[in-house]
């Protein structure tokens, strides 16, 4: 029954280096067409800069969250889950630098914004908002890659004292000063304990940050306090379709540490986001339409009720709730890989359009939605950095993390193995 | 004819022994196997292949009630108390969904509990004739209905499936 804990050292990664050559190609299209977007039109170029960079760096940090949370609350039904979601903070450092030359959009936005509502002030000076969103961006990546690092630091270490992969600077690195399995596993808990909390605590912080200063702030007299919340909660749901997606090509190419029941609970928990995310929907809106004041409304009305975003405000909420929700109310399906599949990329595409119509409105002006090469080009970028970074991650360390050492998994009397 | 709980009842040690006793009971033709377990777990759910449980027929009906009775509550004392709130229609639906998704919420989760109690046929004032105090401690039981001319095959497959003690229970 349990596979044994060498194996998942020696198996081969699921991550072929075709793959990896594809996100390669990807992210140099994406490069090429940034820089020539930029030459052509700097706003628009910017504009979809900001709805990937939302988009992809979100993706990462709420399986990372996903991670953290599985971790504080002890929970047990999903070790390979837990490690997928740790691996994308792999993107993490990535998504740090790709904000920095946001900076010369966030110059263009907020010039504009600050001659609509001179009021607004220096809190809302392009400058201040590039530095705190950095601190907080910076905080939160080191906060999470030292989280995933003491996760892998016992078993990096356990697997070169065996001899199972080859060694190579990168094990090195993380099992540096090694003191053997016992004293490892201690440190390794604490140090688990102390950053999972330190995630968690940063990430409401930070992520309200962002909605409010890179959405919020891009339409001169919108407000809505509860906007921060809304954005965090969808960013955690966006994560959690993200692993769906991960989780559910493994199981289909049937990866032995995916169960169908793993699988099955994944998409409760994606079920439950559903209804959360879009409650964190409605209660905006009531408020907004309780109020009736011009200047929450107009946001709204722009984006619901105007074309030609509302085609595409009503196609996210299909994709994002209303699909899910039906799909999810069957047992089977969520059982089903191909259906977690297909649900996961709906519930991200959905989200995907959600940035999209939340970001562009606010700044672009004419008849028709700008998409085109240059949308397809940058989003394209992002996602061959995305893949490329959580493929090397993949390639590095097993899938299947370790429950205890294995010296403490030997078998007990009477024939059970202890197992995670 | 005999009583409708006479059966054989094993009693094991592992709980390999159980599953591996449910699959040969299960491969001779008998059916209608219960399990004793001092602790649940997921490979005797698999190994029993029970039927999807009937409690979530009784959920959706809960939710579909709850979910009527929220639109009537609300629209209803609406129509009855016709007053004008902030400019708004009469029937408005975005506070009236509220109501009915806490209705939703609260039928659906009451008559899960209902059907949870009665599929289970609980609370049960007397423990079944199989039960034994050590099936709550160290033992996994496995209870097997049967007619009396079973009784001494499905002895052996019990024993053979490594059964620590096997005794009749309901004649």
């Amino acid at each position: 029954m349990a596979e044994r804990w060498e194996d998942r050292w020696t198996q081969p990664s699921p991550v072929s280096p075709g793959l990896m050559r594809s996100c390669f190609g990807l992210m140099a299209v994406g490069v090429a067409v940034l820089l020539a977007g930029l030459v052509a039109d700097p706003a628009r170029t910017w504009q979809i800069y900001l709805v990937n960079f939302l988009y992809w760096g979100a993706l990462a940090q709420g399986a990372v969250v996903f991670a953290a949370i599985y971790h504080v609350v002890g929970a047990k039904w999903g070790p390979p889950i837990r490690r997928l979601g740790e691996g994308m903070a792999a993107f993490l450092p990535v998504s740090f630098l790709l904000f920095l030359p946001l900076y010369a959009g966030l110059d263009l936005f907020f010039d504009r914004v600050q001659q609509l509502n001179p009021q607004r002030g220096a809190w809302f000076d392009s400058r201040f908002i590039f530095v705190r969103g950095g601190l907080g961006l910076g905080s939160m990546t080191v906060l999470s890659l030292f989280f995933v690092y003491y996760s892998l630091r016992p078993e990096v270490g356990a697997a070169l004292e065996r001899g199972l992969r080859a060694r190579h600077w990168v094990y090195g690195w993380i099992a540096d000063a090694w003191q053997g399995e016992r004293v490892e596993m201690a440190r390794s808990e604490r140090g688990m304990e102390v950053l999972a909390t330190g995630v968690l605590l940063a990430y409401p912080i930070t992520y309200t940050f962002m909605a409010f200063d890179l959405i919020m702030a891009l339409d001169p007299f919108w407000y809505s306090s509860l906007f921060g919340g809304y954005f965090f909660i969808g960013t955690f749901y966006l994560g959690l379709a993200g692993l769906t997606v991960v989780v559910s090509l493994l199981a289909r190419r049937g990866h032995p540490g995916i169960t169908t029941r793993q699988l099955g609970d994944l998409g409760r928990l994606l079920f439950g986001f559903t209804l959360t995310y879009a409650a964190m929907l409605w209660s905006q809106y009531i408020v907004i339409w309780y109020g009736n004041l011009p200047e929450e409304t107009h946001f709204v009305v722009l984006r619901l009720w105007k074309p030609p975003w509302a085609t595409l405000s009503w196609s996210a909420l299909v994709a994002a709730i209303f699909l899910p929700f039906v799909i999810f109310l069957s047992r089977k399906a969520k059982e089903h890989p191909p259906i977690m599949l297909a649900t996961g990329l709906l519930i991200a595409a959905g989200l995907w359009l959600e940035r999209y119509v939340l970001v562009v409105p606010s700044l672009w002006h004419d008849e028709t939605a700008p998409f085109g090469w240059l949308e397809i080009g940058v989003t394209a970028g992002f996602l061959g950095a995305a893949g490329w970074s959580y493929g090397l991650f993949l390639r590095y360390f097993p899938i299947l993390p370790l429950a205890r050492t294995p010296a403490a998994a030997a078998p007990l009397p009477g024939g059970a193995t202890a197992h995670e | 004819m005999a009583h409708p709980s006479a059966g054989m009842v094993g009693s094991f040690r592992h709980l390999d022994s159980l599953l591996e006793a449910i699959s040969r009971l299960r491969g001779a033709g008998y059916r209608d196997l219960q399990a004793l377990s001092p602790v649940p777990h997921h490979a005797i759910d698999e190994a029993l292949e029970k039927p999807p449980s009937p409690v979530r027929v009784f959920t959706l009906i809960g939710c579909l009630l709850g979910a009527t009775t929220g639109f009537v509550l609300t629209i209803a004392s609406s129509l009855h108390y016709p007053l004008i709130v902030g400019g708004k229609p009469i029937i408005s639906f975005p506070p009236f969904l509220i109501i009915v998704f806490e209705l939703t919420i609260l039928f659906g989760g009451l008559l899960t509990l209902g059907g949870m109690l009665l599929n289970a046929r609980l609370p049960r004032v007397h423990v079944v004739p199989a039960y034994d105090p050590r099936f709550s401690e160290d033992r996994f039981g496995l209870w097997v209905r049967c007619a009396v001319s079973d009784f001494d095959a499905v002895t052996r497959l019990l024993k053979g499936a490594d059964a620590e003690e096997v005794r009749r229970v309901g004649e």
